[in-house]
């Protein structure tokens, strides 16, 4: 169960942290970024607390988000070869059409 | 205690970042080091020794090299597959073949090395429940803040190299469906 919540704990700041970094990576005058900003610090401190207390005693901050965002990151790669049986059926769809 | 573990996180954070410089913003403003950054970054994941991770971050870093072996490939298959497959009356099916070849081995490797049984499935259930309930609150604080009241601030014009790069763009579209 703990480990669970610090999956998801885990899964907020992976979420939050992706946002953040596309959004300075891929800033263009055209965009403002401060509401994606904003609720992603937002759902980063969420994410920090929640970790912090599903970790064991004793551990820092920084090893309560490190464990549980790289929980996170194996769950979602635990995901990818689900996700290649769908491309590939996609592949297969699009090899097997009829030329128009 | 070494801090080489900064150097999986620095990867991963490069890997985004590459991808996001690469692929988002408007097309006239896509960095070119995009790629080669995410490229990089995958080295660094790659290589970073293990004595300084923590155990979750050995068993994602593990993941991460095993997941690379097949979705390399996997990747490569599905862009030549892609390539060769049917569309307005041509065909190119030695591409298409080779593209499935690539495909199947890349199966074939994610079958015989990839531990699919060995992860746990609600985990991967509780990350992907805490992903959407991200997208939703960033949907959520968009929607507020798009419905407050706007300034009347004008927005400025194209600039001349904007001008000139919707021109060749247009000329360019043009000049294909002419051929």
């Amino acid at each position: 169960m703990v480990e669970l919540f610090l999956a998801f704990s885990g899964s907020l700041i992976l979420g939050a942290s992706l946002v953040l970094i596309n959004v300075k990576a891929a800033y263009h005058p055209y965009h403002n970024p401060v509401p994606l900003v904003a609720s992603s610090l937002l759902i980063l401190g969420l994410g920090l607390y929640l970790s912090i207390i599903a970790s064991p005693d004793g551990e820092t901050a920084l090893s309560a988000m490190r464990q549980s965002t790289s929980l996170a990151i194996n769950g979602l790669l635990a995901t990818l070869p689900a996700v290649f049986a769908l491309v590939t059926l996609t592949m297969l769809g699009i090899s097997v059409r009829s030329p128009e | 205690m070494t801090e080489w573990w900064l150097q999986w996180w620095i990867g991963l954070i490069l890997i985004v970042s590459g991808f996001s410089m690469g692929r988002m913003g408007p097309a006239f403003g896509r960095a070119k080091i995009g790629y080669p950054l995410a490229f990089f970054g995958l080295g660094l994941v790659f290589f970073s020794p293990e004595e300084s991770l923590l155990s979750n971050e050995k068993i994602a870093s593990e993941t991460i090299r095993q997941t690379l072996y097949w979705a390399v490939p996997g990747m490569f298959g599905c862009f030549v597959v892609a390539k060769g497959a049917p569309i307005y009356n041509v065909t190119r099916p030695a591409t298409l073949t080779a593209g499935w070849a690539i495909m199947l081995f890349s199966w074939y490797v994610l079958l015989t090395n990839y531990d699919i049984v060995g992860h746990d499935v609600i985990l991967s259930v509780v990350t992907i429940a805490g992903l959407i309930a991200v997208f939703f609150l960033h949907v959520f604080s968009i929607r507020i803040v798009e419905g407050l009241p706007r300034s009347d601030e004008t927005i400025p014009p194209l600039s001349e190299v904007e001008k000139t790069y919707v021109v060749s763009v247009l000329n360019r579209h043009l000049d294909d469906r002419r051929d």
